[in-house]
């Protein structure tokens, strides 16, 4: 592959893993789904990028997909019935699982959503009814590992953690382990805990950090393990070989609150220090610990290493369910396709809509703020966005009106947590985004209390349908190859670089 | 109560002063002191243009507004498929008259 890659051109020093800016699919249907529907690929520009032929049905032979050969939605549409185009999320119980397709749940890092797949051209499909509440995603997905990876990778390898052991999976499916090592013989803690329940990787600095519990529910006491390896574990052929190469282990134990276990996230950042959040009660709580190198046996508690104290989420909150609704309702982690910065997010309201999250900087996770949208209704998933953002979140009414979506960014290089953080913004008109002064369109938002209220940004996209239309907001499977080439255009720069 | 609301689309933004009053500064939220504590904030709204308060389903315990807002959506949704057909059929007899189906 390597010498077919040189021979057309290409460089032996990108990346495999590596992608352009980031692809979202954006779906339209009338409400019968026997007549219009719609479903376009776009890049971090809103240039469409997806193949012709996914456009446009008007015929009974189509209910939904039948034209474009899902199975799942031939003829009869059973399967996801019609709560693409008309859930709302705002009364539906958190067990209404097939309307979920638009719930901010559906889409974290891992380039595979929780219901569907959707590849870059355009073809989409719905995943089976019959298996899905007993699938990897909906049981376990919470066992997954927070991932930070170099600018433009998404996680292609999925590592579990459960118990004390490390797997290798095929992400949703039920096929066999690629691989599967029990660390126990390397947790130092003296009286370690049996529940992994957190756990975070940065490839840059090769440090792994577990969180143990007491249970799989809501058993406060925590023991945190520390690795650092020579070995990349994302490289590794066997798990095992990463820890074979172990060049420091530490540990620290403390007492954190939290609702259920399974919504712990962990963000390792480059420089040592590591952010720990996740969805507590109807609000959230974030904290970040210097997990630098100490020397054995020192500073072994966790309030010897942390960052002034827990915060709680200083944004909107009201009634939401988290993974003590539900194990698959678990704090989501996503970070932006620069890797460098990410957020730990869930819904604001109920049973999907709006989102409470913390964002901070993966360089430097001591610098976070609050992320505040409270919609109560028609939502879409948030998606990684351009070099530095994210957007998504609404799936309002596009009758009359354009598509909308809550699109916001980060200064790349803005690690430092004692200034205030800059975050861009859009608006609903031209004038409002470049604006006749020279003023910041977006706002700056103090270290750790801070809260940015996104607002409604408007594009220029039809929703998909001439008259009443909801329109979906899909993650892609894989956007492009990065660089030069066919694929100039998704080089990377142009966006807010 | 006080509490801060988003100045482009009138939704609670914080009730944290600290993160409101620096909102309030960049242009970014309307305050509010006068927000009832005792129901859920997914209720609340600012009209932006005249900054009044308005509370969905007032006077309602949480339940009750639950069922308000259920009704409301499926009203609107409601609303929106009938729309969808009416326009259909306009469509199809504009084209019907037009020779042109």
């Amino acid at each position: 592959m390597s010498n077919l890659s040189k021979i057309l051109g290409g460089s032996s020093n990108t990346d495999p893993r590596k992608e352009g800016l980031p692809l979202f699919g954006l779906f339209g249907q009338n409400g019968d789904q026997n007549h219009h529907l719609n479903y376009r690929v776009f890049d971090s520009n809103f240039r469409q990028v997806n193949s012709p032929w996914g456009a446009v049905c008007n015929s009974t032979t189509n209910y939904r997909f039948g034209m474009m050969g899902d199975a799942s939605h031939a003829y009869s549409y059973n399967d996801h019935g019609t709560d693409i185009g008309y859930a709302n999320l705002t009364t539906e119980t958190y067990s209404s699982w097939t309307a979920w397709n638009k719930s901010l749940y559906q889409v974290d890092q891992y380039p595979h959503a929780q219901y569907y797949t959707a590849s870059r051209n355009g073809a989409i499909s719905w995943h089976s009814y019959h298996n899905i509440t007993s699938s990897f995603e909906y049981q376990v997905g919470w066992t997954k590992i927070n991932m930070n990876l170099p600018e433009g990778c998404r996680p292609r390898r999925i590592f579990t953690n459960r118990r004390h052991s490390l797997r290798e999976v095929s992400g949703l499916q039920g096929t066999a382990n690629f691989d599967h090592y029990d660390y126990s013989s390397h947790l130092i803690d003296p009286s370690p805990l049996n529940y992994a329940t957190g756990t975070g990787y940065n490839e840059k600095t090769k440090m792994l950090v577990m969180i143990h519990s007491g249970d799989e529910g809501g058993n406060t006491s925590k023991s945190i393990h520390i690795f650092k390896s020579s070995k990349d574990l994302n490289s590794v052929k066997r798990i095992k070989d990463y820890f074979d190469n172990l060049t420091s282990t530490e540990y620290f134990t403390d007492t954190w609150t939290n609702q259920n276990v399974k919504d712990w996230c962990v963000c390792v950042g480059n420089n040592g220090w590591v952010g720990f959040g996740l969805k507590q009660s109807n609000s959230k709580r974030y904290c970040a610990f210097d997990c630098n190198i100490k020397g054995t046996g020192v500073d072994i508690t966790g309030p010897s290493r942390r960052y002034l104290d827990w915060q709680d989420f200083a944004g909107g909150t009201t009634t939401s369910y988290g993974a003590s609704s539900g194990h698959q309702y678990y704090t989501k982690y996503q970070p932006t396709w620069d890797g460098t910065w990410a957020i730990i997010y869930s819904p604001y309201y109920y049973y999907g809509p709006g989102m409470n999250a913390f964002a901070m900087s993966i360089e430097n996770p001591r610098k976070f703020i609050n992320i505040s949208q409270t919609h109560t209704d028609y939502p879409n998933p948030y998606m990684a966005w351009g070099r530095t953002g994210f957007h998504g979140g609404c799936s309002h009414n596009t009758d009359g009106t354009t598509w909308r979506t809550f699109a916001f960014s980060f200064d790349p290089t803005d690690s430092d947590h004692t200034i205030p953080t800059k975050v861009y913004m859009g608006s609903s008109s031209g004038d409002s985004i470049n604006p006749d002064n020279n003023s910041h369109v977006g706002g700056e938002y103090d270290n750790k209390t801070g809260v940015c209220s996104l607002s409604e940004c408007y594009t220029n996209l039809t929703g998909g349908y001439y008259s009443t239309c909801y329109p979906g907001l899909f993650g892609i499977n894989w956007w492009g190859a990065y660089g030069a080439g066919a694929d100039s255009s998704y080089g990377g720069s142009g966006i807010n670089s | 109560m006080i509490y801060y609301f988003n100045s482009q689309n009138g939704l609670p933004a914080t009730p944290n002063v600290d993160a409101g009053e620096s909102l309030v500064k960049q242009g970014l939220a309307i305050k509010k002191e006068d927000v009832p504590a005792d129901v859920e904030t997914w209720r609340l709204s600012v009209n932006v243009e005249t900054g009044a308060l308005t509370v969905f389903a007032e006077g309602k315990q949480e339940a009750d507004a639950l069922i308000d807002k259920a009704a409301a959506d499926k009203a609107l949704s409601d609303e929106g498929t009938a729309k969808s057909a009416a326009d259909e059929k306009k469509e199809r007899d504009r084209q019907v008259a037009a020779g042109t189906p």
